[in-house]
């Protein structure tokens, strides 16, 4: 019987390796712009459907690559009731990269820099495919109620936070000033 | 893969080994695909031309790809999705599951699922382009491969 049936192409489960190999190998897979595309799109579903309390986020208007998002201060926090403004920019092979996150309205914060850099792992090297919009933003709001004071961006905060009552305080007087 | 090139009076089991290494697929038997399956039962190494195996031998050489690619392949075990519904083979465990996190898209029918030690799965395509960015599984962040 003529045997070699690995060249037969009757399998409709395709691509396949074997059966296709006749043609070149496609490239080391890369991220097609149309994958980022969609997964921000169902990022967006996700968001809008979860109610998530205290944290919002939307793209840009010609821009799917470039959300605006806001966090509200946890309860309980010197944060309370105090509301951020952020941006967030995806490069094109996200989510196995993460997107550059800052804060656009003034956050006095020991891990938040005067240009609104955000010192957080998971936004660098603990960064994880399987994160997405709601878990950065709902991580940088806990960041705000529990700081790493051991390696701050913004010194005078980190030396601040001890005191929680003139900390307040100091959050309010700027918020003011910024709003 | 250079460690078994193609020979003509190999029997069918050791071509089979030699199918799973040119596959590039680390295969438990549970498993095992069935569009894998399907192309072992038909291939008849012993009746196979001269000719036919050094295509075959050829090809072997064409499916390795750049080293880390081949750890990948190697150490991740891949199933096909098949949709609940379809007769051919879906089992309790495939229906449970049916969101890859990477790509945050629906498994379609008999797309590449692959597999990690810790259980987790994906679209083999995007846990392939994960794991050559970070060697850690993106849910449980445990290490995937053991490299070197
Ligand atoms: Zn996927
Ligand atoms: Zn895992």
């Amino acid at each position: 019987m003529a045997t070699n049936t690995i060249h037969g192409n009757n399998e409709s489960a395709q691509p396949n390796n074997i059966a296709s190999s006749k043609q070149p190998l496609p490239p080391a897979k890369t991220v097609d712009s149309q994958s980022v595309l969609r997964r921000l799109q169902s990022e967006l579903m996700a968001l809008m459907m979860s109610g998530d309390s205290g944290i919002s986020a939307f793209p840009e208007e010609d821009n799917i690559f470039f959300w605006k998002g806001t966090i509200t201060g946890s309860k309980d926090t010197v944060f309370e009731g105090t509301e951020y403004k952020l941006s967030l920019s995806f490069p094109n092979d996200y989510p196995f990269k993460p997107p550059k996150v800052k804060f656009e309205t003034t956050c006095f914060h020991p891990n938040v820099d005067v240009h609104g850099n955000i010192c957080l792992d998971i936004l660098q090297d603990k960064w994880s495919s399987a994160y997405d919009v709601r878990t950065i933003l709902i991580s940088i709001q806990s960041l705000l109620g529990e700081p790493n004071i051991s390696s701050p961006l913004n010194p005078q905060a980190a030396q601040l936070w001890s005191n929680q009552e003139e900390y307040r305080k100091m959050v309010e007087k700027l918020y003011k000033s910024a709003n | 893969m250079h460690n078994h090139p193609p020979r003509v009076h190999s029997n069918f089991h050791a071509r089979r080994d030699n199918i799973h290494d040119l596959s590039s697929m680390a295969f438990l038997p549970e498993v095992v695909s069935f569009r894998y399956h399907h192309i072992h039962m038909q291939l008849d190494i012993n009746n196979m031309s001269h000719e036919d195996l050094l295509t075959l031998g050829q090809r072997i050489d064409n499916v390795k790809r750049g080293s880390s690619e081949e750890i990948i392949a190697r150490q991740m075990r891949t199933k096909t999705y098949l949709l609940p519904n379809n007769l051919e083979g879906s089992t309790s465990e495939e229906q449970e599951i049916n969101l890859c996190i990477i790509c945050q898209d629906e498994y379609k029918n008999k797309e590449e699922i692959g597999i990690l030690q810790c259980g987790h799965e994906y679209h083999a395509d995007c846990i392939r382009r994960w794991l050559q960015e970070k060697n850690v599984c993106p849910l449980c962040k445990s290490k995937v491969l053991v490299i070197g």
